[in-house]
């Protein structure tokens, strides 16, 4: 069957329970576009979504036919999946980690998302190319013990990341109106203006959690924003061609 | 425009880390040196030789040189605790009498000393670790160590935290404490027998933390082990404020059986962080940062100053940010059935109440927030 050609899609290696959490999570109504998703596994035969903005490849991840069936090539994101029937989680990361290569062998420009188990994989997986790697050991040890010091905390955890439940955490670039402003006054005036609160800023590859004092935004800033849904209204800040460009 | 409390909180938050290190320091001078009984010993022995000298001194100063000065009384002590008479006698039944005691002091002393030495020295020999019950109070515990890093643990009793807490590991595999410091604790025993619960003091702690047991190979063994404890420590203790982490989805509605607080699943946290991450890269880095609690800013929650109740959140949020450069997160309110909730940033702004809690991010301590909320008043 012929499909239509895919760009700026987003790819999910591996099916389990949790990968239809993810696709309702990446198609929630809080999100500013419906973005193609394209699942890959070799354990099932066909789609268990019924969705038009979902497709299914039957097939090994590792190999790139499969992976240029998903159009890998053009794809935006790439989430790599534990597979959680493997016995041991170093087999885990292993798989994982095969399959990144094979991904960024075909599109490099790929930003990869994985899961892993173990922390002593993290660097071979950041090695193998994976841009984000969620270490599922690791974030829930801090998480143990921040509901350990601040009850309640996991909880809240579980709102900010959840769509369609409250508020969540958006990263959108600085528009241009805000450069120049500290930050005290941006959170500020966006609380009381958009009810959106503004929690850090990320500057390169750093990020400046409530910056103290006298802060001001500067040009390629990124904002770390609570709010409801995406905020939509922030292109009204933005000239149109700094739009595009971003 | 920097606000003037500014540089007090910073200045409190310098202070408080370094009374936390004078503490921990003078806290492990303690239990290595003047804990132990022969330390205890010492000590009483240089007040009896202080005090026996100043006898000696008023009673024999006419009698004998040895005794003509209180410099010369302490030398004659010494020798008397040590070694007996290589001093000349006392002359006075009075002088008599407080050198015999002396004597019998420096036996004693020698005594326990030997004692001290030889028990810790047979305990090293056949009993590894301690198994005495640890004498906490408001402490945490841990209940199962089956992780190679050690984050969970420098984290709990970091310098930077409002307050410095004991940590009770328990756990029959490991052999030794996973880090060493004075607030540091270790029972070996297993963490589902109330045995080993009751020795870590576990109707006293304030939270327990069941972690997952990375060196089970089964996940639905992982949480089955996990499970069994909370229901061990439920027993123990029910009020304890309990943080059980569990592997599968399907797990977590078997401990919302339980009296388990917090249950944290590792399978649902990946997979929403996978998916913020996919729309918002970078997120996991901070979310990394929230959840750290050595960050100079850090989310913690307090509860809600007195002055601040009848605000709106949009009025509590601009006196906390202008005053103070904290962010309110959200609000913590117990709602009909003994249950909480967490509203963050509400979009229909709420009125704060008596009770709630707040979700802070910043730098300052409850202290700081109470006069803040005063000043505004």
């Amino acid at each position: 069957m012929n499909r239509p050609r895919l760009k700026d899609h987003i790819v999910i290696c591996g099916w389990s329970d949790a990968t239809r959490v993810v696709v309702e999570q990446l198609h929630s109504d809080d999100l500013a576009t419906l973005q193609h998703i394209v699942i890959i596994d070799d354990k099932i035969t066909q789609c268990p979504i019924d969705d038009p903005f979902v497709s299914f490849i039957h097939g090994d991840p590792t190999e790139s036919e499969t992976l240029e069936r998903a159009s890998i090539q053009d794809a935006r994101t790439a989430i790599i999946l534990t597979d959680w029937s493997l016995p041991d989680p170093s087999l885990r990361d292993s798989k994982t980690a095969l399959i990144t290569l094979a991904i960024k062998s075909m599109n490099s420009k790929v930003y990869a998302c994985a899961e892993l188990m173990r922390a002593e994989s993290k660097r071979h997986l950041e090695r193998a190319g994976v841009d984000e790697p969620i270490c599922i050991s690791e974030i829930s040890q801090r998480m143990l013990v921040m509901a350990a010091l601040n009850h309640g905390l996991s909880r809240l955890f579980d709102d900010l990341l959840t769509f369609n439940e409250g508020s969540e955490i958006y990263c959108t670039p600085a528009p241009t109106a805000f450069i120049g402003m500290p930050f005290r006054k941006l959170v500020s005036d966006l609380s009381l203006n958009k009810a959106v609160i503004v929690m850090a800023i990320k500057r390169d590859k750093r990020i400046f959690t409530n910056p103290p004092g006298e802060f001001p935004v500067e040009k390629g800033d990124h904002l770390y924003l609570l709010a409801e849904s995406y905020p939509q209204w922030i292109k009204e800040y933005t000239p149109a061609e700094e739009r595009h460009s971003q | 425009m920097e606000h003037p409390q500014q540089p007090v909180i910073a200045r409190n938050h310098r202070l408080r880390t370094y009374w936390h290190k004078t503490q921990r320091l003078v806290y492990g001078i303690w239990l290595t040196t003047l804990g132990r009984p022969a330390s205890k010993v010492c000590l009483t022995l240089i007040i009896v030789a202080f005090s026996g000298a100043i006898g000696l001194y008023y009673a024999e100063k006419n009698h004998s040189d040895d005794y003509s000065t209180v410099g010369n009384t302490l030398c004659s002590v010494v020798v008397l605790l040590i070694s007996g008479f290589d001093v000349a006698p006392p002359s006075t039944r009075f002088g008599w009498a407080l050198a015999i005691f002396t004597m019998l002091l420096g036996i004693a002393f020698v005594a326990v000393v030997t004692a001290d030495l030889a028990s810790h020295l047979v305990r090293a020999a056949i009993r590894p670790w301690s198994q005495a019950k640890v004498q906490a109070n408001n402490h945490f515990v841990i209940a199962g160590w089956g992780r190679n890093d050690c984050e969970m643990l420098n984290n709990l009793v970091s310098d930077s935290l409002p307050i410095l807490r004991h940590v009770v590991v328990i756990d029959e595999k490991v052999e030794q404490p996973p880090i060493r410091d004075p607030y540091v604790h270790f029972i070996r025993g297993n963490p589902a027998e109330s045995t080993a619960l009751e020795l870590a003091g576990v109707r006293k702690a304030a939270v327990t933390i069941i972690p997952l047991d990375w060196r089970i190979q089964s996940d639905s063994l992982k949480d089955s082990v996990n499970t069994l404890i909370m229901l061990a420590v439920e027993g123990c203790n029910p009020a304890t404020y309990s943080c059980v982490e569990i592997v599968r989805r399907d797990s977590k509605r078997h401990l919302s059986r339980t009296a388990a607080n917090e249950v944290i699943c590792v399978g649902d946290l990946s997979i929403r962080l996978l998916t913020q991450a996919a729309l918002n890269p970078g997120i996991s880095l901070f979310l990394s940062l929230l959840l750290s609690p050595e960050a100079t800013t850090r989310l913690h929650k307090e509860p809600l100053p007195p002055p601040l109740a009848g605000m709106s959140f949009r009025q509590a949020f601009s006196v906390l940010n202008t005053q103070l450069e904290e962010i309110l997160i959200a609000v913590e309110r117990r709602v009909g059935s003994g249950e909480q909730k967490i509203i963050a940033n509400p979009a229909q702004d709420i009125s704060l109440a008596a009770g709630d809690h707040l979700f802070l991010l910043g730098r300052s301590t409850p202290e700081d927030l109470r006069r803040a909320a005063q000043t505004q008043v």
